[in-house]
């Protein structure tokens, strides 16, 4: 090569064929390159994007062929890297995996020039702010970037202006795919509840980061809580201003308790709690607050487990307002909207107003009421028939007026009403279950483990950054010549155990997955389709046990798991290789792998 | 002296490099019990072989973490003025860095990664990894000296264990002589077996050789197993070895085998062959159940112990779960023995009277054909020399299948025999036999030929048989020897009778002929011959047994199952092989399996193991601690280093490890690049020179 470019800052692997992989492939890898050229562009960010092109199919155009780009792409390069069906015929499962992805990206990987890496797919779009900070220069050596992935609604214009690709995608977010799983995204930007979760609908409490999905294989639904999780509260009108909360110690946190700390956004604790097995929480909130965010961290815990690579310390089965009933509901069926409710519209000192709905097919015919003192004498009774006009829904003030003697309260030397602070007060806790013969036992070796984490490896084929060197470290990916399911999850556990840390980096940094119809990939819809193909074919897949084996593996050993040998990325093949964009294209040539 | 740079292709820092570097790892303290003196004559014993051998080499000595109250090892053993085509190179590992361990205080040798800091020094084109108290042998030495060392080979050997005195700075042949005279037990690929004192390994209780019965297993045979029910047997793998005292005259060799799931999933026969001693291939069964196999053994070369292989040629089908090959079982290896029928002692008018009937069929069929009466005095002759069976006193005969039971009744005796029926019988002074036989319901009781064979199916004689029939046939084979002869029919009736047994002929009399010698120009070259005497169902079917492992099975294609017995003790392979695994895992922990592990890595990537065969051998000079191994050993260790906050490498983990690079074909690898301790300094001194040099920059 002549006129050798700049050095570009970062590289960008991605492997492909021209296959209409997951539908309208060309056109969502047009809109990957367009976003990533053009903002390049926008930040003047020094880049090569090598698009390794596997096996390509008989009678369908190359990619070179099939995608456009600017004549002067500057500052990015694009490389196209070609594996022959000659190559791809001597890896095992030919015939069933027609791209083997992973070792495809660590042919990649092996000949980039940048000085960072980064190892995505072809239907992902970078936030600006992602591009900037990428600009920055200011990523490490010795480090490992992750990032959650948001996908987006199909539709996205290909060839449109970057700003307005981009534009697209902030308005069409589907779901996210976090550290803890992936959601589906309200028109809040905040994960929607899911049927049956752990609080009712529309009580004004969400769930935000760090809290993982509804978990049913349990006697009743929970949530686990990662060491930091997001609870976004507001307060229905008029309601008690505490938040009751019951939940379990789980086996993570070994045998001493676990405290739990309500934070505030600053980080600041609020108030505290120390925990131990199954519990009742009373979560105090001033009074004057309608609104918050706060957040739950654990303290303690932390003990990793044997057949789960995540840390579970805390579960929650439940979350409600003191006062508000939840809601009656028929015991012949979930459909509550037909049943019989109480509920709590509000309550003061004054004033507790109650809404009383009749269940489908019922009239409400008459209402009793009874005001007893603590000892449950009964002070005031009454009764009352509803008139017929109010067929189905009654709304009910109770009013009470209060006759004080002796001296005022305000005279009582106390400094500061409680209700102006917060406060978590512990109402019952009681032994917890067995973890030690659960599924979810705590590893026998656990003691034994230096360094053990849990990752955010969702979704990491779509983006996962290191330095060129640590690559090289790492061999790249596992090349087992499998489905490459899990592959990459194995890659994020082996950065760590070489002491190469995971940073996951924030939003508004973002990427932009574009929708394909289901069948390729790891979609909720797609999965059981997916893996009647993957039997179909009889090749094997990593399994999920298998991974966590292994995660429980390079914990024990606190080693990385290095699945290649040192000619891994087709490092002793010369591949044909051609560079476009910033310059006329040149003729195929056959460049060595780095060594 | 750091290596830095996390080269991903090693190439030796310079082409005079030694050819080979031989590594071990060490501290001077009293390990194990008497480690000076071990490691004095592994040093003895290396340098002599090298010097007498013109081996161009270097041995590196990692000394880990040495004690402060000690004197170092360059020091503390004694060395030679001139060490010839082998330089020392001692490389210690300070305390400073063996601190940054986590169980220091616990743990003082962190010998894998000792080795590893040796590795990634060494200069050599090979590199063998061994331990302080080995001793090669002269013949490994040659093989070492000839250069012919491979890339994309991983050299493994057996370990020899032998008696702890072996004489300090004696002369090397001595130091042999008391290794060769001295062996204690085997660390085999299969497994560890101790060894008696004429060298061969010990026949266990409820083996499937008898003790004294002229069998010793070679190598080759996975332990004895004893399920709860059922008879005892050994697992093989590929190859086994018979080791032989074959009798001057030759011998049966009597089987009982059953195929293993490594011999296929698949439903038929499995093959199973045979090898001789001079390595040709002399016979083949196929094995369709649990089967009785006779192998006929012609004389020796010479009286001395032969060895004769088994081989399953199409073996090798891996289990999910259990690393080992299981190719085929074997229940039973003996010389068979040969019944040789004794006259009851009844008087001659007493066997007389007992054969009339038949007799006076006999005669009566000759008169009425016109045939030679004077057959009739040779089957007078046959019938009254019958022992308690139907054959003359005095042969030596072995049935094989096709033969019902003697049928003892008042006044005849006979076995009916149903088709292709097996006799083994040893040929006497008349290289002939004769038989008086009838045929049977089967063949409707009309006339048919007999037709007489040998197991390479050369016809020998074709005998019309009408009625009671007496006949002679010669065979070409020398006197003295084993023949199979194997009986089948051509012609005949319909069958007749409601007997639902297929029932040929019936024979009364089998016995020597009483022609004369065949000229021996006409003998045959002896020759093996591979016989199925009986066959059973197979106790297990494995098609069915991992049917639902299927799959899996398959894709695994044909692993290989290593020798990982003592490998810490001599693993050897090209040094990029060793960068490209990058040496042994650098656990924080107990060191167990980490040296298994590298094998198994190695061979998954591309560095096949080739297993060097005595004479070549390597001795291990017994010390008083840790040479015994037992379960209960194991989880006394286990608590121990548990309590401590030790990890190890498990059972479990070795099993998993092994099953993964089998299923994805693909290595795995637990160090980082800067493995080996590749970004320290460490002090490097050749006690030979007395020079002390830290080595800056790269070798």
């Amino acid at each position: 090569m002549t006129a050798q470019a700049e050095q570009p800052y970062i590289s960008v692997v991605v492997a492909a064929r021209n296959d209409d992989h997951g539908g309208n492939m060309l056109h969502r890898m047009q809109a990957f390159l367009n976003a990533w050229i053009g903002q390049a562009k926008n930040y003047n960010l020094p880049s090569e994007i090598i698009i390794v092109e596997w096996n390509p199919p008989e009678g369908r155009p190359r990619l070179m062929d099939a995608l456009e780009w600017p004549d002067d792409a500057s500052p990015c390069e694009l490389r196209f890297v070609s594996v022959s069906p000659e190559i791809h015929n001597q890896f095992p499962n030919a015939a069933a995996i027609p791209l083997h992805q992973m070792i495809a990206k660590n042919a990649g990987i092996r000949r980039a020039r940048g000085e960072f890496v980064l190892a995505t797919n072809i239907d992902i779009v970078m936030s600006p702010e992602l591009m900037r900070f990428f600009a920055g220069r200011k990523l490490e050596k010795g480090k490992i970037y992750r990032i959650n992935r948001t996908d987006v609604a199909s539709g996205i214009p290909a060839g449109a202006p970057v700003a307005e690709l981009v534009e697209f995608c902030r308005n069409h977010m589907l779901r996210v795919f976090t550290s803890e799983g992936g959601f589906e995204l309200g028109d809040d930007g905040l994960p929607v509840l899911e049927t049956n979760d752990i609080v009712e609908p529309n009580a004004g409490i969400r769930f935000g980061p760090g809290w993982y999905p509804v978990d049913r294989g349990g006697a009743e639904p929970f949530r686990w809580i990662a060491p930091e999780a997001e609870l976004t509260l507001e307060r229905p009108l008029g309601a008690v201003t505490s938040l009751l909360m019951d939940g379990e110690t789980g086996p993570s946190g070994g045998n001493a308790p676990i405290t739990l700390q309500v934070v505030d956004p600053s980080g600041a604790v609020l108030t505290s709690a120390a925990l131990e097995g199954r519990y009742r929480l009373r979560l105090h909130i001033p009074d004057h607050i309608t609104k918050a965010k706060i957040r739950f961290r654990v303290q303690g815990g932390g003990v990793p487990l044997e057949r789960d690579a995540r840390i579970l310390n805390l579960r929650f089965f439940g979350l409600s307002w003191e006062g508000c009933s939840r809601r009656y509901t028929s015991s012949r069926g979930t459909r509550f909207d037909r049943a019989a409710t109480i509920r709590v519209n509000s309550a003061d000192a004054q004033q507790i107003q109650l809404a009383l709905t009749a269940g489908s097919g019922e009239r409400l015919e008459q209402i009793d009421l009874d005001l007893s003192d603590a000892a449950g004498q009964v002070l005031l009774r009454s009764s009352a028939s509803i008139p017929p006009n109010v067929s189905r829904q009654l709304l009910l003030t109770i009013r009470a007026g209060f006759q004080l003697a002796g001296q005022a309260a305000g005279e009582s030397g106390e400094a500061q009403p409680t209700d102006s602070l917060w406060r978590l007060e512990l109402l019952e806790a009681k032994p917890g279950e067995d973890w030690e013969t659960a599924f979810a036992a705590p590893s026998r070796f656990a003691h034994h483990m230096r360094n053990p984490a849990y990752l955010h490896t969702n979704g990491c084929g779509d983006f996962t950054l290191l330095s060129k060197a640590d690559w090289f470290a790492l061999r790249g990916y596992a090349e087992f010549p499998i489905w490459p399911m899990h592959i990459d999850s194995l890659l994020c556990y082996a950065a760590h155990h070489a002491g190469i840390n995971q940073v996951v980096l924030e939003q508004p940094m973002r990427i932009f997955h574009i929708e394909h119809r289901s069948g390729a990939g790891w979609t909720p819809e797609g999965e059981q389709e997916r893996a009647a193909r993957i039997e179909a074919k009889r090749v094997g897949v990593l399994q999920q046990d298998e991974v966590v084996k292994w995660i429980d593996r390079m914990r024990r050993f606190n080693a990385p798991a290095i699945f290649a040998q040192g000619n891994w990325g087709l490092g002793d093949r010369d591949l044909p290789e051609t560079i476009v964009g910033s310059r006329k294209p040149q003729d195929a040539q056959a460049l060595p792998a780095n060594s | 002296m750091p290596v830095g740079g996390h080269a991903a292709d090693p190439r030796p820092p310079d082409a005079e490099g030694p050819y080979l570097s031989v590594i071990a790892a060490s501290r001077n303290d009293e390990h194990g019990g008497n480690l000076l003196g071990r490691t004095q004559v592994f040093v003895e014993a290396w340098l002599s072989q090298a010097k007498r051998h013109n081996i161009s080499s270097e041995l590196i000595l990692v000394e880990w973490n040495p004690p402060q109250d000690r004197e170092r090892l360059a020091k503390a053993l004694r060395w030679p003025a001139d060490t010839g085509p082998c330089r020392v190179r001692i490389i210690e590992v300070p305390p400073h860095i063996h601190a940054r361990y986590l169980h220091g205080d616990n743990l003082p040798l962190y010998q894998m990664i000792g080795k590893n800091a040796g590795i990634r020094r060494a200069r050599g084109k090979f590199l063998v990894l061994t331990n302080i108290d080995i001793v090669f042998s002269d013949e490994l030495c040659k093989f070492l000296a000839a250069r012919k060392l491979e890339s994309g080979k991983m050299y493994r050997i057996d370990r020899t264990d032998v008696g702890e005195a072996v004489p300090v700075s004696a002369a090397i042949d001595d130091q042999l002589a008391y290794c060769r005279s001295h062996v204690l037990r085997l660390y085999s690929r299969e497994g560890v077996y101790p060894v008696t004192a004429e060298g061969f390994r010990e026949i266990e209780q409820d083996d499937i050789v008898r003790p004294n019965g002229g069998i010793h297993l070679g190598a080759g045979w996975f332990p004895i197993e004893r399920p709860q029910t059922g008879a005892a047997f050994r697992w093989m793998d590929g190859e086994a070895e018979i080791l032989i005292d074959v009798p001057g005259r030759g011998a049966v060799l009597e089987l009982e085998v059953e195929p293993g799931p490594g011999a296929g999933l698949e439903p038929g026969p499995k093959e199973l062959s045979v090898i001789d001693w001079n390595g040709a291939h002399v016979g083949t069964w196929m094995v369709s159940g649990r089967d009785t196999l006779h192998l006929v053994i012609p004389p020796p070369p010479s009286g001395k112990t032969q060895c004769v292989r088994l081989r399953v040629p199409a073996g090798g089908t891996p289990l999910p779960h259990d690393h080992r090959i299981l190719d085929f079982r074997i229940f039973r290896c003996e010389l068979a023995g040969f019944a040789s029928w004794k006259s009851p002692g009844a008087s001659s008018l007493t066997a007389m009277r007992r054969s009339r009937p038949t007799l006076a069929r006999f005669i009566q069929v000759t008169r009425a054909s016109g045939g030679p009466l004077g057959t009739a005095r040779a089957a007078i002759r046959l019938l009254r020399r019958r022992g308690a069976d139907i054959f003359e006193t005095g042969v030596e005969c072995r049935l094989g299948h096709g033969w019902l039971g003697v049928e003892d009744a008042e006044l005849e005796k006979y076995r009916w025999v149903s088709k292709d029926a097996q006799l083994m019988a040893r040929v006497g002074p008349s290289q002939s036999f004769a038989i008086v036989l009838e045929p049977g319901p089967t063949l409707g009781f009309q006339p048919f030929t007999l037709v007489i064979s040998a197991a390479s199916g050369q016809v020998l004689s074709r005998i019309a048989v009408k009625g009671v029939t007496y006949a002679e046939f010669s065979v070409p084979h020398p006197v003295g020897s084993i023949i199979p002869l194997i009986f089948s029919t051509e012609g005949g009736g319909t069958p007749t009778g409601e007997d639902p047994r297929p029932l040929s002929f019936r024979v009364f009399g089998f016995g020597h002929g009483t022609a004369g010698a065949a000229s021996p120009s006409t003998a045959e070259r002896e020759e093996w011959i591979a016989l199925t005497v009986d066959s059973i169902a197979a106790e297990i079917d494995w098609g069915s047994t991992y049917a639902a492992e299927r799959k899996q099975i398959e894709a695994m294609g044909k692993p290989a199952y290593l020798h990982t017995y003592a490998c810490g003790d001599f693993t050897m392979m090209a040094r990029e092989h060793w960068f490209d695994v990058r040496g042994y895992i650098e656990f924080d922990g107990y060191s167990m399996h980490m040296d298994s592990m590298l094998c198994y890595a190695a061979e998954h990537s591309g560095a096949r193991e080739e297993l060097l065969r005595p004479p070549m051998r390597v001795y291990h000079i017994e010390h008083g601690i840790g040479s015994g191994w037992s379960p209960e050993g194991q989880n006394h260790l286990f608590n121990r280093l548990s309590a401590k906050g030790i990890s190890w490498v498990s059972n479990e983990d070795i099993a998993e490890l092994i099953s993964h690079m089998r299923n994805t074909h693909t290595p795995v690898i637990f160090n980082p690049p800067g493995w080996g301790l590749a970004d320290d300094e460490l002090p490097e001194i050749d006690p030979v020179a007395h020079e002390t040099e830290v080595m800056a920059g790269k070798v």
